[in-house]
């Protein structure tokens, strides 16, 4: 039969294309510029993390090549710190080019400080439609991307639950690329579902610890696995789900230990996260360390085909030569002068008599001077170093002026336009910026965890600090920098510090960094979001009024904010619930809130003519009356109820008040939330106030009405009764 | 490499009713039948495939007599075999046989299987050597377990044998539940070795399942299984012995009273504290203090937990988990212990195609075993069933999937089906019995019908049976003999840290 046939025909072919237009739905992604450590100060005091150089290429742009070769149609760069820096950048750059393979644009969320609240500054804007990648501006890696997302597509059709595919490489577990913060991923051996995630102590620590896994996790499981091997570079593709999740959850900071976590051992959200495991390259730059360690596997090939004579910038012109040395363009060099092995030098770069350069990346147009050793060191673009200086292991960045006879030890960090006077010696692990790189004040530390790259120039005047020309010379320029936690750390962090890196490289020693998970993970108070913050302490001290009031701005924007949304009545009530205990107040102040929230609902309703006054009610009070089921629990407690009522719909300026308080009580008496003897109680006992006079009208006709109606089929029952005894 | 076997004959506590845990009318575990031979004998038959230099039984000195009585029939047939097959061989093959290994009985007396290793067995092992349960039946030949054995790596003390239940009809339920932490070494080219284990209990208790972060250092790929089972079949390597027998001079003093666990733990900690392990190090083993007054399988537990606590580390213990194409149950719980029976059943079945019925008008299957001098009347049918010597069926029965041991007697058109009769209980007229279990020499009356319960008989001594018939069958006893991990609180303060 020909029609049947051609039917089939057309449907598969309508089938595919149904499914061609699921494969080829946008791809968004979603970039935290902002790393929201502090890890690279004094750098990052001056320059936003993103764009700082690792082999002369800023970090930003590794991201976005592998976001381009991932497939992503639309790029989001999220910015808190130095945004303005960030985005002119992007102006600049290919990516900005009519031909660039995405559409890249930057957010401006200058109030976020933490992975979480930059989710919820997205979730708000709303400008997620589909699944999503999210990745960090630091990342470095030749990941084919192409599988991971197969695996999700593949997950997620399986099951329906399923919000986010995980991007992990498999490592060893004491790689040196692996996080500063070791985490031991728990996945179903069967199908790599993420059954748990827990963040480890290093090795090294003295601590006895374990890591506690709730049975109830692992029931459906019969075999699952506990990694500690796997680097963790904080790719992930996200379901449109995941914003939303962060805004529910207001104190989600981070995207492991908070997020991740949180959702796992949730029992109300039953969504299930998995993890794609890759043997391909992956590390993010996220500390001096793995920044060294990147370095040297990026100037080595590990990454390829991302290297550098693949020449990411449009002016680079870097070419390769054996022994991983890379030249660019118009590199000067004099004839006695040696380049080692895994060295890149940039364009107009001159490197003098006698100096020798191995295991280094030096910048576009630095002037080395004679007889220099530059050893396993960083020099970013427009350095200058005077003869016989000897650097090891160190970074210097952009406009530094060293000296002759400087001798720079292992691990220092030389801050942006230092000036070093000749003849100095910088000891180990010192790091010097141009301008004093104020510490956050106390409270502010207080305050919730913040950004490293914050500009608090403004404070210099505050707290001067001595330019430290002992160690920089009568004409230089600098400033030492402290690390943050020199004074709170704990034995068990410099412990770690210095162990772990010696664990990767005993050059490493010093060469470490302040950010060790002990130190992140101090409970610090957290910021809140304007519109689902509670109020912190400092506030609930300033007396009960304004407690109150705080609470019932808040109790009505968590319900608006359920009737927006469409949450379930459990999560609203819940997150009542959760506010009522915080806050300390009775259910009066729920019942009140509520029934605000649920009458500047009608009001909007009926203002914007979408429903009839009738019809509002109805379906304002006939789907959320449910809440003051769980909000009063006794007569009293109804009657008070129905008092607010009475007093909210009067204040609420509708045009028929008498109508909109009739329609409200007879919905929640229709749904037996009211009954007929409570509601005889609270009219024997309601405000005489004259005021109150017309908007009682229709209520006192359906009070009577009520009795009639109780009083007909009370006889009718005791007719039942009479008859059925006869 | 001759390994000593030792078959460890536990005291069957899951196995109760039927087993000598009950002594007025239960039998030795070793000794149960399983499709009408002792259990025990299907070890026997494993271990002489393997050609082990010698096979010693080790069991509890009450029942330790009633075991070599009963096996004395075996080992004569079994001997009597040999002999047959070296005359029947022409001479120049002689020497592809060998005598069947010699069989010894070891009289052990104490609580813990640890103890019995430590204090019963240390002096009589002279190289490596192998502990088996008394009470498994597999078609994987031992050679398998051999190979694997001999391809450990050289840090390996000692191979634990795991395996997963392929049999669906075994209640789960029955089973000991447990979480075992193992590593595949998957990356690098070492066998895999068992890490740790948690009871569920344990586990419940807590309310966690802890890991310890150290171990996963160490182990950065553990698989955590709560589907393995303990074979209870250890390959070890003599340096074992050097491991855990005790130093002489240290503990003499405590030798004499060392029934007394907790004395020995006070020295061993005391011990501990004064010495650190590196001066404690004998030969190239570091002779770390463990405890062995417990059962086999935590001392192997804490022989694993060994390898990943130290800074320096320790030897490992290996695992080999039981490829799924093998058969293997152990008959450590009544439910096993049953679908032991069918397993055997099956394979008769499918070797034998017909076998005659003793008396005309009734119907048994092949896939059933009848005992000697066995009365069956007519219209009765067996099927999937084992019939003990001397049973007496009466007309009209159905017996379906049962175990029928050795003199009970069912009257007339009782129908049973899963269900475990015991040595000359009796089943009265028309019952109907499903999933239950019969204690010997209990008496049903006409007419019973029953499901899903244990009848057994109430001594006075013990208190917990109150109910006649009814005491449920499915609460575990934990305090196994041959497998069972001790629930004990260790992981708190065990002490054996020392960084």
């Amino acid at each position: 039969m020909p029609p049947r046939k051609g039917k089939v025909a057309n449907k598969s072919a309508n089938g595919g294309k149904g499914n061609e237009a699921v494969q080829d739905e946008r791809l968004q992604a979603i970039v935290m510029t902002d790393s929201f450590q502090t890890r690279f100060m004094p750098l990052t005091s001056v320059m936003p993390r993103c764009l700082l150089p690792l082999a002369n290429v800023p970090l930003i742009e590794y991201t976005l090549e592998f976001l381009a070769k991932a497939g992503a149609s639309e790029v989001y760069l999220v910015c808190a710190s130095h945004a303005d820096q960030v985005n002119e950048y992007l102006e600049n750059s290919k990516w900005n080019l009519p031909w660039s393979p995405f559409k890249v644009s930057t957010i401006m969320s200058l109030e976020s400080r933490s992975v979480g609240d930059a989710m919820r500054d997205i979730d708000n804007r709303g400008i997620i439609t589909g699944d999503f990648i999210l990745v960090s501006g630091d990342l470095v890696t030749n990941m084919e991307f192409d599988k991971a997302l197969e695996f999700h597509r593949k997950k997620k059709a399986e099951d329906k639950d399923h919000i986010v595919t995980m991007c992990l490489s498999k490592a060893t577990q004491f790689f040196r690329t692996r996080s500063h913060e070791p985490a031991a991923f728990i996945l179903d051996k069967s199908n790599d579902k993420c059954l748990y995630y827990q963040d480890i102590p290093f090795a090294s620590s003295k601590k006895k610890s374990s890591v506690a896994i709730d049975p109830e996790l692992l029931e459906d499981v019969d075999e699952f696995v506990i990694r500690n091997d796997l680097i963790d570079c904080h790719v992930d593709i996200c379901s449109p789900h995941v914003p939303p999740i962060f805004q529910e959850n207001f104190d989600y900071q981070f995207l492991r230990r908070d997020f991740v976590k949180g959702v796992l051992s949730s029992d109300l959200l039953k969504k299930s996260i998995y993890a794609y495991i890759t043997d391909d390259y992956a590390a993010r730059a996220e500390s001096w360390q793995t920044y060294d360690a990147i370095s040297q596997d990026f100037i080595a090939r590990w990454c390829y085909p991302l290297v550098l004579n693949s020449n990411l910038l449009e002016d680079q012109t870097y070419s390769y030569e054996s022994q991983h040395i890379y030249k660019e363009r118009d590199v000067v060099l004099a004839q006695s002068c040696k380049i080692g092995k895994h060295t890149a030098i940039g364009s107009g770069s001159k490197i003098g008599e006698g100096t020798f350069i191995e295991n280094s990346v030096i910048g576009k147009n630095c002037q080395i001077g004679e007889n220099i050793i530059i050893k396993n060191s960083y020099i970013w673009d427009d350095s200058v170093i005077l003869d016989n200086s000897m650097i090891e292991h160190s970074i210097v960045a952009s406009g530094v002026k060293i000296g002759r006879n400087v001798t720079l030890e292992d691990g220092c960090v030389i801050g942006f336009n230092v000036t070093v006077d000749d003849g100095k010696t910088i000891p180990n692990g010192t790091r010097i910026s141009e301008l004093p790189v104020q510490k956050m004040p106390s409270p502010f530390l207080d305050d919730g965890s913040y950004t490293d790259e914050e500009d608090i120039s403004d404070r210099e005047q505050k707290h001067l600090i001595e330019p430290a020309t002992d160690l920089v010379g009568e004409g230089g320029t600098g400033y030492i920098y402290e690390s943050d936690y020199s004074d709170i750390d704990d034995e068990d962090s410099i412990l770690d510090r210095v162990t772990n890196t010696l664990t990767y490289r005993i050059e490493n020693l010093y060469f470490s960094d302040d950010s060790t998970s002990s130190a992140s993970t101090k409970h610090r108070k957290r910021r809140t979001m304007s519109t689902t913050s509670m109020t912190t302490d400092r506030e609930a001290e300033d007396g009960l009024e304004e407690e109150d009031e705080d609470f019932e701005k808040e109790a009505i924007a968590t319900v608006e904010r359920a009737m927006e949304n469409n949450h379930d009545l459990d999560t609203a009530l819940l997150e009542l619930n959760t506010l009522r205990m915080s806050m300390n107040v009775t259910y009066h102040e729920v019942r009140s809130a509520t029934v605000a929230a649920l009458l500047r609902r009608v009001y909007h309703f009926i203002a914007t003519q979408t429903l009839g006054p009738k019809d509002a009610v109805a379906k304002v009070f006939g789907q959320w009356g449910m809440l003051f089921k769980r909000q009063a629990f006794d007569a009293d407690e109804f009657v008070d109820l129905m008092d607010l009522i009475l007093e909210k719909v009067s204040k609420q300026n509708f045009e028929k008040p008498e109508f909109i308080l009739f329609s409200a009580l007879n919905c929640l008496y229709d749904r037996d939330i009211l009954d007929e003897d409570v509601i005889y109680q609270w009219w024997d006992g309601v405000s005489q106030d004259p005021e109150l006079e017309k908007v009682k009208t229709l209520t006192a006709k359906w009070v009577e009405w009520l009795k009639n109606a109780d009083e007909e089929s009370e006889e009718e029952e005791s007719d039942e009764s009479e008859s059925d005894e006869n | 490499m001759d390994f000593q076997a030792f078959i460890f004959c536990g005291k069957g506590y899951k196995l109760s009713p039927f087993s000598h845990i009950r002594e007025e009318s239960g039998i030795p575990k070793a000794l149960l039948p399983v499709a009408n031979r002792h259990m025990i004998e299907y070890v026997l038959d494993w271990c002489d495939q393997a050609n082990f230099k010698e096979i010693n039984i080790v069991a509890d000195a009450s029942e330790v007599d009633v075991i070599r009585e009963a096996l004395k029939t075996y080992l004569s047939v079994r001997e009597a075999q040999f002999e047959l097959l070296a005359k029947s061989l022409p001479s120049h093959h002689s020497h592809h046989t060998r005598k069947p290994a010699p069989v010894n009985f070891i009289e052990a007396k104490s609580e813990f299987t640890g103890e019995i290793l430590q204090k019963v067995l240390f002096d009589k092992i002279t190289g490596d050597f192998v502990l088996l349960p008394c009470d498994f039946i597999t078609d994987i030949p031992p050679q398998v377990f051999i190979d694997q054995y001999r391809n450990k790596d050289s840090d390996n003390l000692a191979m634990a044998v795991y395996y997963k239940n392929t049999f669906e009809n075994i209640d789960k339920k029955q089973l000991p539940s447990f979480y075992h932490v193992y590593s595949d070494n998957e990356d690098s080219i070492k066998q895999p070795v068992l890490l740790d284990v948690y009871s569920n209990e344990d586990v419940e208790r807590s309310k966690d399942l802890q890991i310890r972060t150290q171990m996963l250092w160490r182990f950065p790929n553990a698989i955590v299984s709560k589907k393995l089972l303990n074979s209870f079949i250890y390959f070890c390597c003599h340096d074992l012995v050097e491991l855990l027998s005790k130093e002489d001079d240290s503990k003499s003093t405590s030798e004499g009273d060392s029934i007394d666990s907790e004395d020995e733990n006070a020295v061993l900690n005391q011990q501990m504290e004064t010495h650190p392990s590196h001066i404690r190090r004998k030969n190239k083993l570091a002779k770390d203090p463990i405890n062995c007054n417990k059962s086999i399988a935590k001392i192997f537990r804490d022989l694993a937990r060994r390898t990943w606590q130290h800074t320096k580390t320790r030897e490992s213990i290996g695992i080999f988990i039981l490829p799924n194409v093998g058969a293997f149950i152990r008959s450590n719980n009544l439910s096993a212990y049953m679908e032991a029976n069918r397993y055997v059943l099956r394979i008769k079945s499918s070797s034998m195609a017909t076998q005659t019925a003793p008396t005309t008008g009734s119907a048994i299957g092949a896939d059933s075993v009848v005992g000697v001098n066995c009365t069956i009347a007519e219209k009765t049918s067996v099927k999937l069933s084992v019939l003990g010597k001397d049973c007496k069926i009466g007309k009209r029965c159905r017996i379906i999937g049962s175990l029928i041991l050795d003199g009970a007697e069912i009257e007339d058109e009782t129908t049973l089906e899963n269900v475990i009769i015991g040595n000359f209980a009796k089943i009265g007229k028309r019952s109907k019995l499903t999933n239950s279990y019969v204690e010997g020499s209990y008496i049903v009356n006409p007419k019973s019908v029953l499901k899903n319960e244990t009848l057994t008989h109430i001594y006075l001594e013990e208190t917990d049976f109150t109910d006649d018939a009814l005491s449920t069958s499915d609460e575990g006893d934990s305090s196994e003999f041959t497998d069972e991990y001790y629930e004990e609180d260790e992981f708190e303060d065990d002490g054996l840290f020392e960084r």
